[in-house]
């Protein structure tokens, strides 16, 4: 075994050791949150946020264990080092002080994941635009998170349907088009007055320009 | 990458000249890069956006702890549901000054002297219009729910916290309409459309059976109503060029929905009427400053609130400052509000009028308001309450509550 699967078996260990005190903090946030307000950051949803740091903590330990199969691409890395990372902070303003130390061990686990920075910078670099229509997709995702039932889902969809419409390299045009169509039009118009959504829909279509054209690569300086 | 123009290779005559600036990099190549850094920059803003969305609730206004109070008062039984319907009742600037104490068979109503709002009420008459107001929806709860209340006011004096002692005992359950509209109630502070309310219309809102030295005076007709509507801007201006009054009237003003959320209780964006692209804006930019609020604030009651007027409510006695009356005043109040509400009526309070007369009185100054307000009023009618009634272009949203359960020892 060499060092590199070394590396990689201890991220197996921190990421899971992380996902499970994580569950363990998601549930207690279920159960007695309300009771421990100084431990559990006094949510006003203790229930649903409990919830969602379950859910989250059960992506980070299946990123842990994802990102030991052999021959990951760098997206594919990446994206283990996301799954790992994005809990792992997200969650701070979920359960309170109860996610310290799974905010520890993830955060690590993610930083290490990566094999080699350079290769994952150049591959943000070349698909720049496809990251920034999948960060979209993430804004959509968070303003549905608050959102009343109907927009929620609208917005969820919506959000996803951005994201798949960024990633779906073999799609034909047509289909990722209506991808981004579906993904930030009904939501648009259903919250038009938060404007916000309408801005977001604006900006989509500029940059899935770039990617529906598959052009996104990131400019080269002259040599 | 470089870009070079198509040529003939053999025409020496023209030279192969590639496109490039002084630093070795193509026109094309500053372009993409700065469209590439121009739209991360609106990515980015884009995200700040759409966390001032989430963060403020702008796509689930009313919603959250604050505003379940609206939600559950008709299910909860009992005593604390007749206080879970109190507590939906209206307060100056939402101060919500009350505390209760419930037993099994009788019900006591309590001031809570901390919440005040200062020297905008030096004489806290309008925060026992308040108390007056929960009382009135407190008995009507007790008697939708079978429970028999017999009220007594004061029953330690007026010097006492206690405003009110409510006894109940087992009868046959008598819901009514004001009952039924207590969860639709809500100041509306939005336009109101040009149609008249018919005097008959207006006079059938007051019910003052069981309240005594009280009287209502309507002004509807152009002329008063036009200097009704002068005074009152006149009154705003006055308030908020008296810093104090401007200061303590804003620590009730919530900016954020976190504020909204930990206090539940104060003025907040949902509630100044404004339309729904407006309020969506507003909610996305930082916290006004108190004096872009005070101005905000005169500029509609300018241009919205008198503007759009159908008629304006007075509710006068001939002792103003008994406490008594003011709890009376504030029983009378929300029948006409809950009547209004169940005949699809808007109702707005306006009271910077008689805080003008009241800090005027306490400071010392020369009174200027209480004349004008005089000139409008019958002879020995004295004002307690004013507020503007109209058909809404828009309904009023509901606006923070502290729970029963949270204002309950």
């Amino acid at each position: 075994m060499n060092r590199t699967d070394q590396r990689h078996r201890f991220v197996v260990g921190l990421g899971l050791a992380g996902a499970v005190l994580g569950v363990a903090a998601g549930a207690v946030q279920v159960m007695i949150g309300s009771q421990i307000p100084e431990w559990s950051g006094a949510k006003a949803s203790p229930t649903g946020l409990g919830l969602l740091t379950i859910g989250l903590s059960l992506l980070a330990g299946f990123a842990a264990v994802r990102q030991r199969t052999p021959g990951l691409t760098a997206w594919g890395r990446t994206a283990c080092a996301l799954g790992l990372l994005v809990p792992g902070l997200l969650c701070l303003s979920t359960v309170g002080r109860l996610w310290y130390p799974s905010a520890v061990l993830l955060v690590v686990a993610g930083v290490l994941t990566i094999d080699r920075w350079r290769d994952t910078g150049k591959a943000f670099a070349q698909d720049w635009f496809r990251v920034l229509l999948t960060v979209l997709g993430c804004f959509e995702l968070l303003m549905a998170a608050g959102a009343a039932p109907l927009l929620m889902v609208v917005g969820i969809a919506g959000g996803m349907a951005l994201i798949a419409a960024a990633w779906l390299r073999s799609a034909p045009r047509a289909v990722l088009f209506g991808l981004v169509i579906v993904g930030t039009v009904p939501f648009a118009a259903l919250a038009w007055a938060a404007v916000v959504p309408a801005l977001l829909a604006v900006v989509a279509a500029v940059i899935a320009i770039p990617v529906i054209r598959d052009d996104c690569a990131q400019p080269e300086v002259a040599r | 990458m470089t870009t070079t123009r198509k040529e003939n290779p053999t025409d020496l005559s023209v030279p192969s000249r590639p496109i490039h600036t002084r630093t070795g990099v193509s026109r094309r190549t500053v372009l993409r890069a700065f469209g590439v850094g121009a739209a991360t920059v609106v990515v980015a803003g884009t995200g700040v956006l759409s966390y001032r969305v989430f963060d403020n609730a702008v796509l689930d206004p009313g919603s959250g702890k604050a505003f379940e109070p609206w939600h559950d008062w008709q299910h909860t039984p009992g005593p604390m549901g007749a206080v879970a319907a109190a507590v939906l009742a209206a307060s100056p600037h939402n101060t919500q000054p009350w505390i209760f104490e419930v037993g099994s068979d009788a019900i006591d109503v309590f001031v809570d002297s901390a919440r005040a709002t200062g020297t905008v009420d030096p004489l806290r008459r309008e925060q026992y219009v308040g108390l007056g107001c929960a009382v009135e929806n407190l008995v009507l709860a007790c008697h939708a729910r079978g429970l028999q209340p017999v009220l007594t006011l004061l029953p330690d004096g007026p010097g006492g916290t206690r405003v009110a002692h409510v006894e109940l005992s087992t009868g046959n359950p008598q819901p009514s309409a004001l009952y039924d509209a207590i969860g639709n109630r809500h100041t509306n502070r939005g336009p109101y459309e040009g149609r008249v309310v018919p005097a008959a219309t207006l006079a059938a809102l007051v019910d003052g059976a069981g309240l005594t030295g009280l009287s209502v005076q309507w002004i509807s007709d152009p002329a008063p109503k036009a200097a009704t509507g002068e005074l009152l801007v006149d009154a705003a201006e006055a308030l908020i060029a008296d810093e104090q009054q401007s200061m303590d009237g804003y620590v009730w003003f919530r900016n954020s929905n976190d504020d909204v959320q930990r206090y539940r209780d104060g003025l907040v964006l949902d509630g100044q009427g404004v339309s729904p692209l407006v309020l969506g804006i507003a909610k996305l930019l930082p916290a006004s400053s108190r004096t872009s609020g005070d101005q905000f604030w005169v500029e509609q009651t300018r241009t919205v609130h008198t503007a759009t007027a159908a008629a304006y409510g007075v509710i006068t006695t001939s002792s103003p400052d008994d406490r008594r009356n003011q709890l009376n005043a504030g029983r009378l109040l929300q029948r006409i509000h809950l009547t209004a509400t169940s005949q699809g009526i808007a109702l707005q309070h306006m009271n910077q009028v008689t805080e003008r007369i009241d800090r005027e009185s306490t400071t010392g100054a020369a009174p200027t308001f209480a004349p004008r307000f005089a000139e409008l009023l019958p002879p020995n009618a004295l004002p307690l309450l004013t507020f503007r009634v109209g058909y809404p272009v828009r309904e009023g949203r509901p606006t923070p509550r502290r729970s029963a359960v949270e204002v309950t020892r």
